[in-house]
């Protein structure tokens, strides 16, 4: 006998075409634009995931930092950090690997009477392994640039693209702070995060920017280092504080002049913003789940008039309710998967097709839960909405089906 | 005894208003009888074969087909006495829509679970009885309403009921199709088959051997007919 509904219900199916058209359409839009929505989303996180991952595993960062009440009492208690700090760190902790003090600034730089503020930053040759960012053309500062103070730079690509620098930026010179610099590589690219380019940087030798900016960079000022083995971080951190207390002379009874910070705490910085962007995409979600619903719903929902008159002929010729439900089910089951299968398929290509067209958006991304979910929620709500008044049909007295209008 | 109704009725409630349908009707048929059942309209005619073909459910009363009470059956075995027992005419046909005529026919068999290709050949055998076999693969919507009725008429003797129910079969007919229908439901009253058919027209009810007659839901007449 079920074999005998299936073919029923296929024979159902086949016979009323734009019946059966649109409610495989119903779920298919309901489907796809789940998948679609949640795609482009996904794309947006993976690539913003990415760009974390890109800023370097275990660093530890140190920067100047007090609680202050006010800017003035901030200027008073201008809080530093010295290379001399940076040396002891150094020395005293053997966990600390590549370890690199940066003094950042934001400055004019000058090129051919175009004038640009970016953020400079005075480093060491370890800059780059520390934070995972190579140098993709000519070289990146040496032991040698920062023992003779040479006036080099290396750029990041959005100061190339801007500052009209042209295809061969290597060897030309730009000004920063009226200093000439000579230009010896070009970092690779690491695209934007939040609309906010990340290549508008450029790189010094850190000798060449403390004779820039004066032997205390200031508040700006801050040291970064790998630590060998991530086990040992939290007593590295406990170690830095110790020697940074001891070296400036901090009281028992008073705070830090500085503040440690991990990779893990630039993750949790960046998910607490992650969490809201999750929000609006779980808002956006529902309410393509419920636009799609409402679709299947309908579509279900008109031609269950016609249905129940069809199940008070098959009832008053002999179907049982057993023989209506099952050929519903059937049906519905069929008409869904297949809707289902074809929107998965359309909301992808869809997802797609619009990350390629909106310039620099990041490549869609499907993630399984999402098919789950359209897949789930719509073949859910279609065979909801297509065996739930049939159940009812089938329980009415053939006449009273029949009499449905 | 094929047929034994006590005191059967049908009330609706319309608003606050109740409408007896059917009231404290109690007859008998027996196997091979012919029964017309005649009255105005809206004497409770449909009503009562509603409740004969088990499509519907009395209000009080009792109606025994072949012995047995049809509202203590259950859903399969009200299913069963639809499917095998009784074939139904109606006024409006009650095809279905998407389904070729071949299709229509085939349904009952269906759920009387007869195997596919014999079911097929049974339902044409059928139409041919009808005059109908050029008709065969076409839909309600493309027939007449002539055509539509035989097809009508095939569906309810595919399975061989013993009991064939018309309510106004000849209603939607011109007087060359009614007489041919008729002749065909006399011709299976001859067969053995019992038949219970509802008709306005007095000559039609008179080729029955017995007609009722109600009015406001009961019987006011019950007389065998001289043929
Ligand atoms: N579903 C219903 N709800 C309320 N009243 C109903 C319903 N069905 C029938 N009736 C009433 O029951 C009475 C009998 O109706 P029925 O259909 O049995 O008449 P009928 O003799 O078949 O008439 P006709 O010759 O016009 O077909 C009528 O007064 C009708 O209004
Ligand atoms: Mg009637």
């Amino acid at each position: 006998m079920l074999i005998e509904n299936i073919l029923l219900a296929l024979n159902s199916i086949i016979s009323n075409k734009m019946r059966s058209f649109l409610t495989t359409l119903g779920i298919l839009i309901g489907v796809a634009s789940i998948i679609t929505v949640v795609a482009l989303i996904q794309g947006i996180f993976a690539s913003i995931d990415q760009q974390i991952q890109q800023l370097g595993s275990n660093i530890v960062t140190i920067q100047p930092h007090i609680e202050a009440q006010s800017f003035a009492d901030y200027m008073k208690n201008r809080p530093e950090l010295t290379l001399e700090d940076a040396d002891a760190l150094k020395r005293l902790i053997p966990a600390i690997i590549d370890l690199a003090p940066v003094i950042g600034e934001g400055s004019q730089i000058k090129y051919a009477g175009k004038t640009r503020t970016t953020s400079i930053a005075g480093v060491h040759p370890q800059y780059q392994e520390i934070n995972g960012q190579y140098v993709e053309e000519g070289r990146f500062i040496t032991d040698l640039d920062l023992e003779y103070h040479r006036k080099v730079v290396v750029l990041g690509q959005e100061i190339v693209k801007s500052m009209k620098l042209g295809e061969r930026p290597i060897g030309k010179s730009i000004l920063i702070q009226n200093t000439p610099f000579k230009i010896v590589g070009i970092m690779e690219k690491r695209g934007s995060l939040f609309g906010r380019s990340l290549d508008d940087y450029a790189l010094i030798p850190i000798s060449s920017a403390i004779d820039l900016y004066g032997r205390i960079a200031g508040h700006f000022a801050s040291i970064q280092f790998r630590v060998a083995d991530m086990n040992q971080l939290d007593k590295v951190k406990q170690q830095c504080t110790t020697i940074l207390r001891r070296r400036h002379k901090i009281p028992d009874n008073k705070p830090n002049d500085f503040k440690i910070s991990t990779q893990e705490d630039i993750v949790k910085s960046f998910s607490k913003t992650t969490n809201v962007i999750t929000a609006i995409v779980m808002g956006i979600v529902g309410i393509s789940l419920l636009v799609g619903g409402i679709g299947i719903m309908n579509i279900m929902l008109v031609t269950v008039t016609e249905r129940t008159r069809e199940i008070g002929i098959r009832k008053a010729v002999g179907a049982t309710r057993k023989n209506i439900l099952s050929q519903f089910l059937i049906e519905a089951v069929t008409l869904s998967f297949l809707g289902g299968a074809i929107g998965i398929l359309l909301g992808m290509g869809l997802g797609n097709l619009a990350a390629h067209m909106i310039p620099h958006f990041p490549p869609a991304h499907t993630p399984i839960w999402a098919i789950l979910l359209g897949f789930g929620f719509s073949t859910g709500i279609g065979i909801l909405f297509g065996v739930y008044p049939a159940g009812k049909a089938a329980a009415l007295n053939p006449i009273d089906a029949l009499r449905h209008e | 005894m094929l047929i034994q109704v006590e005191d059967l009725t049908k009330t609706y409630l319309v608003g606050t208003e109740e409408v007896h349908a059917l009231d404290h009707v109690s007859f008998t048929v027996e196997e091979g009888e012919f029964l017309s059942i005649m009255g105005a309209s809206g004497s409770g005619k449909s009503t009562l074969m509603n409740l004969l073909g088990c499509l519907d459910t009395p209000t009080n009363g009792r109606y025994l087909l072949k012995g047995t009470d049809v509202s203590k059956m259950n859903d399969e075995e009200l299913a069963t006495v639809r499917n095998r027992e009784i074939g139904f005419v109606f006024q409006t046909f009650n095809l279905l829509p998407g389904l070729t005529a071949l299709h229509n026919v085939e349904v009952p068999l269906i759920y009387n679970r007869v195997p596919r290709k014999k079911r097929l050949e049974m339902s044409l055998a059928m139409l041919k009885a009808m005059g109908m076999e050029e008709r065969a693969h076409h839909r309600p919507n493309q027939l007449s309403g002539g055509q539509r009725q035989r097809v009508a008429v095939a569906r309810a003797l595919v399975n061989s009921p013993a009991l064939i129910l018309a309510d106004e079969p000849t209603g939607n007919l011109d007087s060359k199709t009614t007489l041919e229908l008729m002749e065909l439901i006399r011709d299976l009253n001859r067969k053995g088959n019992t038949i219970v058919l509802v008709t306005h027209e007095p000559d039609i009810g008179a080729m029955a051997n017995r007609t009722i007659t109600l009015k406001d839901g009961k019987i006011i007449e019950d007389v065998k007919n001289a043929h």
